[in-house]
């Protein structure tokens, strides 16, 4: 299958991003071009340093690029406000981070929920909705719990669940296996998966452990800011 | 969805929580209660004011300056005279005008026999009716106050001292205003105890009909006192009661009567009353300047130690708006139980003192103030400390909340996590 075959939910043109340190400036991306179709499962590899967090915080309206576009569902999204980002963010992207990032004073099912909230979503849908998603990650018996009486994996999951509850069209996860042991990466990056294929999500990670890229369908070479290949790697949908 | 999420967030961060409201609710208390002694003080002042000078005084002016101010040589020489000229002006401002004659007297234990115990005393020879003791009549223990200007009422202590008792008789001893001697033998038909044991001590009560004739001063007095209606208009009676009285009295031969307001009449208590107001005032002041300093950065550190989280909701898709409304939301939270404590705390600390009086020393009595204070208690004041902690609450707290909405949600998401 050709990318071309399905209408692009993200481009990314001659995307640049420069950090001003004193007197020096630090080219964390030097002209980034990329296209992510509906469903796939891209996985963005690089060492420490090489702008994996720069590139997802660009193409998640969490970060301006400092030249070049990010079109998201066909729109240009790198001129937008701050109220417009925070709004693309809440309908069409879904984060998962390194640590979490669970909002601790909520449980899992009220994690889950918060972005409904934001997006005012009725309070029966939500419950619908939270309900079938804590089932989807597997943790219908810790839907009371809070984040710190969860372990790792659990947290992750949470996250996951809490990145898909809006529906979005993309779901960015920086490193999302950096802080949990293997085995637990394994239990992660399954779900990932299995939401990949069964429900079409499509996502784009970062990682830098080669044991996990293979769970994407594209792998996407970065260093010094510049994507320097991409292969197929051993997942993803068909 | 903001408040209950403020909420939340206040309980779940309870340790700062607690240093931030707890930091308003002990503000607000030492606020309050020393706000509240302060105004005791005051309280105590005007009430005193009134059996002491009543609100514009009328004397001879000698007596100040007499190193005797009990000698009769100052006493005002037609007192009846001046209490009717004042009916004749009928000030209606003027509530009631009285003379007072008080002297000094011996009180001598009135038994036959021995060495009988006595004591050097002031006599205050009042109206029955009169308006300028009810300081005494509150504090009465046995009996009335001058019943049908009957006898001599004293404090269980003088009558202790003289051993005398409700019921019994006392000897008083005066010289009159040619130099004789004069004593009586008074029925004690009131006993009072009061707070201040230096006015128990030195200070008792007759009719003032009865001091006139011991003293051979009928239609003289030591002082006019005239009540007002309204303490404020005391400086304007005063200075236009001057003038009239001098304008009638020019033609006699003893000199012009002097009028004072109380303000004047109590010169040296208003200025020390100033003085104390004005340096618990300072040091008020200080202490609310620090405390706002110590919530401010309570509130501050409370907000920038969750920076993380707040990225996380922005990255979620909160607004930064919303996001400086939940922040608020969350220190109007802690500021309004920080109040409430305060108030608690504040009115059970000034409940206490007012149950004993605050004892300031003999230092106070002698400066014409209670030994006692018992602190006075004012709604406006104790809303003003609470908002005021509130205000410095929810004023650092948008601070801290400017401050988060100014760093990108990027930098938000970097920083370290301390919750
Ligand atoms: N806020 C920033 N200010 C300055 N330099 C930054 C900032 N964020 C990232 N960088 C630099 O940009 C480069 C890429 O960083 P990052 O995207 O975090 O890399 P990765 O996620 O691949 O480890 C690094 O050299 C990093 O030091
Ligand atoms: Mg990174």
């Amino acid at each position: 299958m050709t990318r071309h075959r399905h209408r692009h939910i993200l481009e990314v043109q001659g995307v640049t991003k420069d950090y001003q340190l004193g007197k020096t400036t630090i080219h964390a991306l030097r002209g980034v071009d990329l296209a992510v179709s509906q469903g796939d499962f891209v996985s963005i590899v690089g060492p420490s340093g090489c702008g994996k967090t720069t590139l997802l915080n660009i193409i998640g309206c969490i970060d301006k690029p400092t030249s070049g576009t990010v079109i998201l569902d066909g729109v240009d999204v790198s001129t937008f406000d701050d109220d417009r980002e925070a709004d693309t963010r809440l309908s069409h992207i879904g984060f998962i981070f390194q640590s979490f990032n669970l909002v601790g004073v909520l449980d899992a099912r009220e994690n889950i929920e918060f972005p409904l909230i934001l997006a005012k979503v009725p309070k029966a849908e939500r419950a619908a909705r939270v309900d079938r998603l804590v089932d989807l990650v597997g943790l219908s018996e810790f839907a009371k719990h809070k984040p710190d009486e969860l372990s790792g994996g659990q947290r992750q999951r949470v996250a996951i669940a809490r990145a898909l509850v809006n529906k979005p069209s993309l779901v960015i996860a920086d490193e999302p296996t950096a802080n949990l042991d293997s085995a637990t990466s394994t239990t992660v990056m399954e779900a990932m998966r299995r939401l990949n294929e069964e429900e079409k999500v499509t996502f784009i990670f970062s990682t830098h452990n080669e044991l996990i890229e293979r769970y994407a369908r594209r792998v996407l070479s970065i260093k010094d800011g510049v994507i320097t290949g991409e292969r197929r790697g051993g997942g993803g949908a068909a | 969805m903001i408040p209950a999420l403020a909420l939340r967030g206040a309980l779940k961060h309870w340790k700062r929580s607690v240093v931030t409201a707890g930091a308003v609710a002990v503000a607000c208390a030492v606020m309050i209660a020393v706000g509240s002694l302060l105004n005791g003080i005051d309280n105590s002042f005007l009430d005193s004011v009134i059996p002491n000078s009543g609100h514009v005084r009328i004397d001879g002016g000698v007596a100040r300056a007499a190193v005797n101010p009990l000698g009769l040589r100052g006493l005002l020489p037609d007192a009846d005279g001046l209490l009717d000229r004042i009916r004749e002006i009928g000030d209606p401002r003027v509530a009631a005008a009285e003379k007072i004659l008080s002297f000094g007297a011996l009180l001598v234990e009135d038994r036959g026999e021995g060495d009988p115990r006595n004591l050097a005393m002031r006599g205050i020879g009042v109206s029955p009716e009169t308006r300028f003791a009810d300081n005494v009549r509150d504090a009465l223990v046995g009996g009335d106050f001058l019943p049908g200007g009957r006898g001599i009422c004293l404090s269980e202590e003088a009558a202790r001292l003289v051993g005398a008792r409700l019921g019994g008789t006392v000897l008083v001893l005066v010289r009159d205003r040619s130099s004789q001697p004069w004593y009586e033998s008074l029925p004690v038909t009131g006993v009072f105890r009061s707070e201040s044991r230096d006015f128990d001590e030195t200070t008792f009560y007759v009719a003032e009909a009865k001091a006139a004739e011991m003293l051979d001063a009928a239609g003289q007095a030591r002082e006019i006192r005239l009540l007002l209606s309204r303490r404020e208009d005391a400086e304007k009676v005063a200075a236009e009661l001057e003038k009239a009285l001098a304008a009638a009295g020019s033609g006699g031969d003893s000199p012009a009567p002097r009028v004072q307001a109380w303000q004047a009449a109590n010169a040296s208590v208003v200025g020390l009353l100033v003085f104390v107001n004005v340096m618990l005032g300072v040091l008020m002041g200080l202490f609310a300047v620090v405390a706002a300093a110590i919530i401010a950065n309570t509130s501050l550190m409370s907000v920038m130690e969750r920076l993380r989280e707040f990225g996380t909701m922005r990255a979620m898709g909160l607004r930064a708006r919303e996001l400086e409304k939940l922040i608020l939301a969350e220190g109007a939270m802690n500021g309004l139980a920080g109040a409430l404590v305060g108030m608690l705390l504040g009115s059970a600390v000034v409940a206490l003192l007012m149950k004993g009086g605050l004892d300031l020393g003999g230092m106070m009595e002698s400066l014409g103030l209670k030994r006692y204070n018992r602190p006075r208690p004012d709604p406006a004041w104790y809303a003003l400390c609470a908002l005021a902690g509130v205000g410095v609450c929810l004023a650092a707290t948008a601070r801290a909340a400017r401050s988060v909405r100014s760093r990108s949600v990027a930098e938000s998401l970097a920083a370290a996590d301390a919750s």
